[in-house]
């Protein structure tokens, strides 16, 4: 049976959403012998930063590793051997994840319509939203389970 | 939301879009198996409540929509399992009806609008599914399945030349259509992408030179459902700048390096 994805993407924000729909990615991963994009983003430094000299620009690379290492435990736990592949990425969200869409020719994106800044109920995450808007394939959302 | 999906819902307008999410559950569902329920829910512009035997109005509308929606499905549902729902009234309160009705597990649908508006406006309709459905949404915009293929970038219906024609009017097409690539056809068919360069090595005897003395490289060709990368990567070695697309022996379009450029630069 042809695979209908090969490469997902699971922006992953370490909330509950984002590991629901990590689940959801792993079995359409393990379904289609996919393999999962697991992408975290770490906040753009405040915008009076980019007047300071290029150093202070600098991602803190410990924190980067830390969101790596981080990733990889979630790998190990809940992706039960699907192949993937960790990205940690500095900027605003959604950019990213459509930058990364791009670049590794991602054809599935899976994710919480609730990330950081979500009003439950009120609110389609923003994030979500201008992932949903804006990318050039079919995204996938889940909503949390405790509001269903 | 449990895999393998059994029941998918699918709401479609008949616009582009819609076409667009069908295709995608048409491919999931033959993933697993599953049954595709496809709703055109009709809006409802007077409420059946104040005005019940108005709702009667309606009937002609919804055979027209049945009848739509089975064209539909024959089209591009073929060998795969579905239902064809029709609703009246308010299409999001109509598709999270038919979702828990028919206990959906996925649902797939186009983000509204046309492509180019769609980047801005996500249209109501889809942000209040997506926020209140219980299963899990997959958005599918117009051209996401293709976007990594030669038929969406190349120029369609391109200008051609004929075998037998004089570079003097060949010359004049591509100066006034300013191409530097110009398929060459011989009894419908293309036989030769003639160039700028070829052309130009026979200044001076542009009206007594045919197309075919003209003709200095080997014909290669693409289909529309070639990777766009793959078209660039024949361009390049080859050290061309455009390419026919042709599709069951007919030419369709031209595809040139700034096409496969513009694909690769394009954020979505």
């Amino acid at each position: 049976m042809a695979a209908v994805f090969s490469k997902i993407l699971c922006p992953i924000d370490f909330e509950h959403d984002s590991m629901d729909a990590l689940g959801l990615a792993c079995q359409l991963a393990k379904q289609n012998s996919a393999t999962v994009y697991l992408l975290t983003v770490i906040g753009a430094p405040p915008p009076a930063a980019a007047a300071l000299p290029p150093v202070a620009l600098n991602p803190n690379p410990e924190f980067e590793a830390a969101c790596i290492r981080r990733l990889e435990v979630i790998a190990r736990e809940k992706l039960a051997g699907a192949s993937h592949e960790i990205f940690v990425a500095t900027g605003n969200a959604a950019p990213e994840i459509l930058n990364l869409t791009a670049a590794q020719g991602i054809d599935l994106i899976v994710m919480g319509t609730h990330g950081r800044t979500g009003l439950k109920h009120f609110l389609l995450g923003s994030v979500a939203e201008h992932v949903v808007r804006q990318s050039p394939v079919p995204v996938l959302t889940i909503r949390p389970k405790a509001a269903g | 939301m449990s895999l393998p999906y059994r029941k998918i819902l699918c709401p479609v307008d008949f616009d582009e879009n819609s076409i667009a999410a069908l295709e995608t559950a048409a491919e999931i569902a033959r993933h697993f198996d599953a049954t595709v329920y496809v709703l055109h829910t009709i809006l409802l512009v007077i409420a059946p409540t104040s005005m019940p035997v108005y709702v009667d109005l309606y009937k002609a509308q919804e055979d027209t929509a049945r009848r739509n929606l089975l064209e539909l499905a024959r089209k591009h549902l073929a060998g795969i399992k579905y239902e064809i729902m029709v609703n009246l009234g308010e299409p999001a309160a109509s598709i999270l009806k038919a979702e828990r009705g028919i206990g959906a597990d996925l649902l797939v649908m186009s983000t509204h609008g046309r492509r180019g508006v769609s980047r801005f406006f996500l249209g109501s309709v889809a942000e209040l599914v997506l926020r209140e459905a219980r299963c899990p949404v997959m958005t599918v915009h117009q051209h996401a399945p293709q976007k990594h293929l030669v038929g969406a970038w190349m120029t369609a219906n391109p200008v051609t030349a004929q075998i037998d024609e004089k570079l003097s009017t060949i010359h004049a097409k591509m100066l006034e259509g300013g191409f530097r690539n110009i398929p060459v056809l011989a009894d419908g068919r293309v036989v030769a992408m003639l160039t700028e360069g070829d052309i130009r090595s026979f200044v001076g005897h542009f009206d007594d030179t045919p197309a075919k003395r003209a003709i200095t490289q080997a014909l290669v060709t693409v289909g529309p459902q070639t990777p766009i990368r793959e078209a660039a990567r024949i361009m390049r070695e080859r050290k061309i700048d455009g390419l026919p697309v042709v599709e069951d022996d007919r030419l369709v379009g031209i595809i040139t390096t700034s096409d496969a450029l513009a694909a690769t630069t394009s954020e979505g």
